[in-house]
């Protein structure tokens, strides 16, 4: 037992006078909410380019986030070195956040009221851009936006101050559709991950591909996202009897899948397997020989042919020892579309900035591209490709990659999309 | 065997802050609520000093936190009873708030009373079923709920409701006194309410601390079998207690989606309910306002730490939680509490003070 | 079916073996180690750095005995001065070291999955019934389940097993007959840590090495800890296995829903029958 004071009881009296107190108190906020200031960093004409990175550090979104971490500052200088927009140069600062879509806003916030950054980019997942949306207006920011791929972004939430240089999930398919027709398969089986954006996967893979007479899409299979164990589903896919495999399982998921299916002795089973988003160089190593023959949408050919691409590869891999990415060839076109409308303006503010790349064309390193003007959505080619042995590593690599027309590529702008 | 504080130090700091710093004798009880009244106003005036919109920015996102800390603490304090599932509450009540206002297109005023209703009703719900548990089967089946709750938020089943992983932008409709959206996400305007929930929540936290019914938690966490023994019944008064601290964690996640208007799945994770923790016992369980400090040690503690390359944040909180377990389970706010009372008693020993060795 | 059967038991035996150290722990030295997954998450990424630069069955005999020293250790200089504790004080305490294991993992390896090839000669395939199926699970079964009898019959036949099972249900009496239990718990501790580390190393051919892997099965392996009963070890068994086979039928023929079957187990088991299956619990 613990003995404890007797403590007087409080009287009815006491705690009606408290409580009104209290409440004549919460009628302050309106009193208040008029000291609060909306500030906005002015800079001049003529200064730098100043430019807020975030991207995660830490939880699953860390591998790629870390890859923008180390492209970004390398990108600036190569750029700045490369003259600027008309002399001004990009002046960067990292602001990392854990994955979280709170701690993305926390670390925006932190740039925009803190140290008065007017410009976005980094690496975001579509969580934390949709997030970041719905501030803009309020923080008066550009949000130039490389990597998050939700259709509503540019869709239902779309934004004056909000671009994306990376195509949506639906173009994504388009782009894989269009490969697919070439493979002349007529039985599919599928299986991806119970998320979002492994069901619009499924449905698009199925409209697009069922569109081509005579060919058939078996019921989809759903593991669940970080899935340890796909022992079960595997055992389902070998007896549907079908000639293909589509695949939508990202990162860690699709390393656990293919090994597992490879295991299996699987991947023999099948004349094609083709998966979207599922692979880039980042889990190459872990995949190895279990991912040799998958097709899919690579994002980006580094063997591009023209003279902004060869000369970026070459500076790129010389720095990191290996070819770029989609993550980061996207984030590269977001800043080389800002620096050209910093140099068609002249100027650094958001509005100007804004409205000059409202249907902006311009060359990068993926050939001539345009942010739409209905939607801000990047229009461009895309590609299709096949994973092949890379033989100078003995690891493996993109490679038969052919690009896919724009118009092929593009979908119609959403009638949710009010500007 | 339930959370319980043995050890002198802090039994002299639950006598001395428990009771409002009374002593025998009532009239002395005066001063000390004209100083906690001077506090509260003072709070209203913390614009004034914190300046900087990122700061006051961090001062919101911690009086929230510290809220949620509030109610997670109160049932440690009074009941010794440690939730691991309590962002049910924070994040739940988010989504409902957002969903009602959204989907439903209700208006601000509704919406927050539905959400909140609803807290009240799933509270009654799950603690029905899991307060008899105690101790580690307690705090289990607590995570045990919020992750199926965690779960099921992320199936494709409900997303149209949810979100899923693309998260839910929250469309707010119509006024509460008078505010709008673009008030509630201005941090200003923010932190004035935010501190009158502050206050009163701990007014009112207070209140059933020293009831008779606050007595009877601690009776039961003292010694239950007692309790029981004495013909009182132990079932109702926990759930009640349970209720309250899932509404105190409801308040500050309708809070949350009013001022980030977006809602994303990690508010109802497990990691969520974690921090709430992590808050309560760095600042302090034990005493009224200590998750309040914690939660602004956390906050800001991890806007100075997290900047320029890399991220090690992780690692000073794993190594703040041990330290502060370890070495000072009072949390920080205890353990000065304790040095103080410790002095003041070295002065002046009090001779009302049971002291066991 | 016989397929599924299989994957069912080998998921369970990997629970198994995961549980059966949090049960040894919390039975006995009152430790409720949420640090546990980040032992599996560290011996998962270090079998898979040894495997890469030596050999898997290197792996297999080092990383656990290394864990098992640091838990002999852990426990000499950490638990040993907190076993007045409540266990859920300890239990915040073991989160907190979670916490500082995985991020020094990430200083060591970075952020990026990991993924091993199975280890010859299990890296094929073998015919269960005209399926095929890889015979590395197999191994996975058979030396899973070899480990658990090991544990058990060490506890049931050597004098030792003897003071832990005496232990376990009454600490004090057993100190007061003369076994020095401060040695005792040491012991437990690092056969707990080693049994993360046996698990951690079998899982790396298994499925994907990442950060989040050991956050991801912890909350799975403590709800077959609380469903078999608090430091039951029998119970943990029973709770591992079954677990394994509702969640592999469920996965199949409830899609979606069949995440929530865990969850759903344990607040069953857990209303119906407050002391888990093996209904030893004293807290």
């Amino acid at each position: 037992m613990n003995p404890q004071l007797p403590r007087p009881q409080l009287s009815r009296r006491q705690i009606i006078k408290g409580s009104a107190g209290v409440l004549g108190m919460m009628a302050l906020p309106g009193l208040l909410s008029a000291c609060g200031s909306d500030d906005g960093g002015s800079g001049s004409d003529g200064d730098p380019i100043r430019i807020a990175v975030t991207s995660a550090t830490s939880g699953a979104l860390a591998i790629y986030g870390r890859a923008v971490l180390d492209l970004a500052p390398f990108a600036a200088k190569y750029l700045n070195d490369a003259g600027g927009a008309n002399g001004r140069k990009i002046e960067l600062k990292i602001y990392p956040n854990n994955g979280e879509t709170a701690d993305a806003i926390r670390a925006v916030e932190s740039a925009v009221r803190q140290d008065g950054f007017e410009i976005l980019t980094g690496y975001f997942s579509s969580a934390q851009s949709a997030a970041i949306q719905q501030s803009l207006d309020r923080l008066g920011l550009l949000f130039i936006d490389p990597d998050a791929q939700a259709d509503g972004l540019t869709g239902a939430t779309c934004n004056p101050l909000y671009f994306r240089t990376v195509p949506s999930v639906s173009m994504n398919l388009n782009t894989l559709a269009d490969g697919v027709r070439g493979l002349g398969i007529t039985s599919w089986s599928a299986l991806c991950s119970d998320y979002a954006f492994g069901h619009d996967a499924y449905d698009a893979f199925k409209r697009l591909v069922e569109g081509q007479p005579g060919t058939t899409v078996a019921p989809g299979h759903f593991p669940p996202l970080t899935h340890a164990d796909y022992g079960s589903y595997i055992s389902k896919l070998l007896g549907e009897g079908t000639k293909g495999l589509f695949t939508g399982v990202a990162g860690a998921d699709a390393i656990t899948f293919f090994k597992q299916a490879s295991q299996y002795g699987v991947l023999d089973r099948f004349d094609a397997i083709v998966g979207v988003n599922s692979f880039d160089v980042l889990v190459f190593d872990a995949i190895g020989d279990a991912g040799l023959g998958l097709y899919g949408v690579p994002g980006y050919d580094p063997a591009l042919d023209n003279e902004r691409n060869k000369k970026f590869v070459e500076a790129f891999t010389k720095e990191f020892g290996r070819e770029p990415f989609y993550i980061e060839a996207n984030t590269f076109v977001a800043l080389e579309m800002l620096l050209a409308a910093v140099a068609e303006t002249d100027s650094t503010k958001p509005a100007a900035l804004a409205k000059q790349l409202t249907g902006f064309r311009t060359d990068t390193i993926m050939g001539n591209v345009e942010l739409r003007a209905e939607d801000h959505q990047i229009q461009r080619e895309n590609w299709f490709g096949q994973i092949v042995r890379d033989e100078a590593t003995g690891g493996i690599k993109w490679g038969n990659t052919t690009a896919v027309n724009k118009d092929n590529v593009a979908t119609p702008v959403s009638a949710e999309c009010k500007m | 065997m339930t959370l319980t504080s043995e050890d002198s130090m802090e039994r002299r700091i639950k006598a001395d802050v428990g009771s409002g710093n009374r002593r025998p004798g009532g009239p002395r009880l005066r001063p000390m609520w004209v100083v906690k009244v001077g506090l509260v106003a003072i709070g209203f005036l913390v614009p004034l000093v914190v300046t900087g919109p990122y700061q006051r920015h961090l001062v919101v996102n911690a009086a929230i936190l510290g809220i949620f800390g509030l109610g997670v603490a109160f049932l440690i304090r009074r009941l010794g009873m440690v939730s691991l599932g309590h962002a049910l509450y924070f994040g739940g009540a988010a989504y409902a708030f957002g969903a009602f206002s959204t989907h439903g297109g209700l208006d601000i005023v509704p919406a927050l009373l539905l959400a909140l209703g609803g807290v009240v009703a799933v509270a009654l719900a799950v603690g029905s079923l899991l307060v008899r548990s105690r101790g580690i089967a307690f705090t289990m089946l607590t995570l045990a709920f919020g992750q199926f709750v965690f779960t099921l938020a992320g199936l494709t089943q409900t997303r149209s409701v949810t979100g899923g992983d693309d998260g839910l932008p929250v469309r707010m409709n119509g006024t509460l006194l008078g505010l709008t959206v673009r008030d509630f996400s201005n941090p200003t305007t923010m932190w004035t309410i935010c501190w009158a929930v502050v206050t009163v929540v701990l007014l009112a936290l207070g209140l059933i601390g020293r009831s008779r019914f606050g007595k009877l938690l601690e009776a039961i966490r003292e010694n239950e079998e007692r309790v029981r023994f004495n013909g009182s019944n132990t079932y109702l008064p926990v759930l009640v207690a349970y209720v309250v601290s899932a509404l105190v964690a409801g308040i500050a996640g309708v809070l949350f989606a009013l001022y980030n208007s977006f809602l994303s799945l990690d508010v109802l994770a497990w990691t969520t309910s974690g921090n709430a923790l992590i808050v309560s016992f760095i600042g302090g369980c034990w005493t009224a306002t200590g998750p309040l400090w914690g939660a602004l040690i956390y906050t800001v503690g991890n806007a100075m730490l997290v900047s320029g390359g890399r991220n090690e944040w992780q690692l000073y909180v794993g190594v703040a939680v041990i330290v502060v377990m370890v070495f000072a389970k009072a949390g920080v706010v205890g353990s000065l509490q304790a040095q103080w009372v410790r002095r003041r008693e070295r002065r002046q020993p009090p001779v009302d003070l049971v002291r066991t060795s | 079916m016989a397929i599924q059967l299989l994957n069912a038991l080998a998921y369970g035996s990997l629970l198994l073996i995961l549980a059966l150290g949090l049960a040894m722990i919390f039975g006995l030295g009152g430790v409720f180690n949420f640090g546990h997954g980040a032992l599996y998450m560290f011996s998962a990424y270090t079998a898979y750095s040894l495997s890469s630069a030596v050999s898997f069955w290197l792996a297999l005999v080092t990383v656990p005995a290394v864990l098992a020293l640091v838990g002999y250790l852990v426990d000499r200089g950490a638990f040993r001065f907190l076993r007045s504790r409540d266990p859920i004080e300890l239990a915040i305490i073991t989160y907190g070291g979670a916490l500082v294991v995985e991020n020094i993992v990430v200083m060591v390896w970075g952020t990026q999955p990991r993924a091993l090839d199975a280890p010859a000669p299990f890296n094929g395939s073998v015919s269960v019934l005209g399926d095929p199926y890889p015979s590395y699970r197999l191994f996975v079964i058979v030396f899973s389940l070899a480990v658990a009898i090991g544990i058990a019959s060490w506890l049931r036949y050597s004098k030792m097993g003897l003071h832990v099972r005496a232990a376990s249900r009454d600490l004090r009496m057993t100190a007061v007959a003369g076994v020095d239990t401060d040695r005792l718990n040491a012991v437990v501790a690092a056969v707990s840590f080693g049994l993360a580390g046996v698990a951690g190393v079998l899982v790396a051919p298994y499925a994907t090495v990442s950060i989040d892997m050991g956050a991801r099965i912890l909350v799975i392996a403590l709800i077959v800890t609380t469903v078999g009963g608090l430091g039951s070890i029998g119970g943990a068994a029973i709770a591992a296995i079954a677990l394994g086979l509702i969640q592999v039928t469920g996965d199949v023929n409830l899609p979606g829903w069949s995440a929530l079957t865990p969850y759903v187990v344990m607040i069953v088991v857990l209303i119906v029958h407050p002391r888990g299956i093996a209904g030893r619990i004293e807290t």
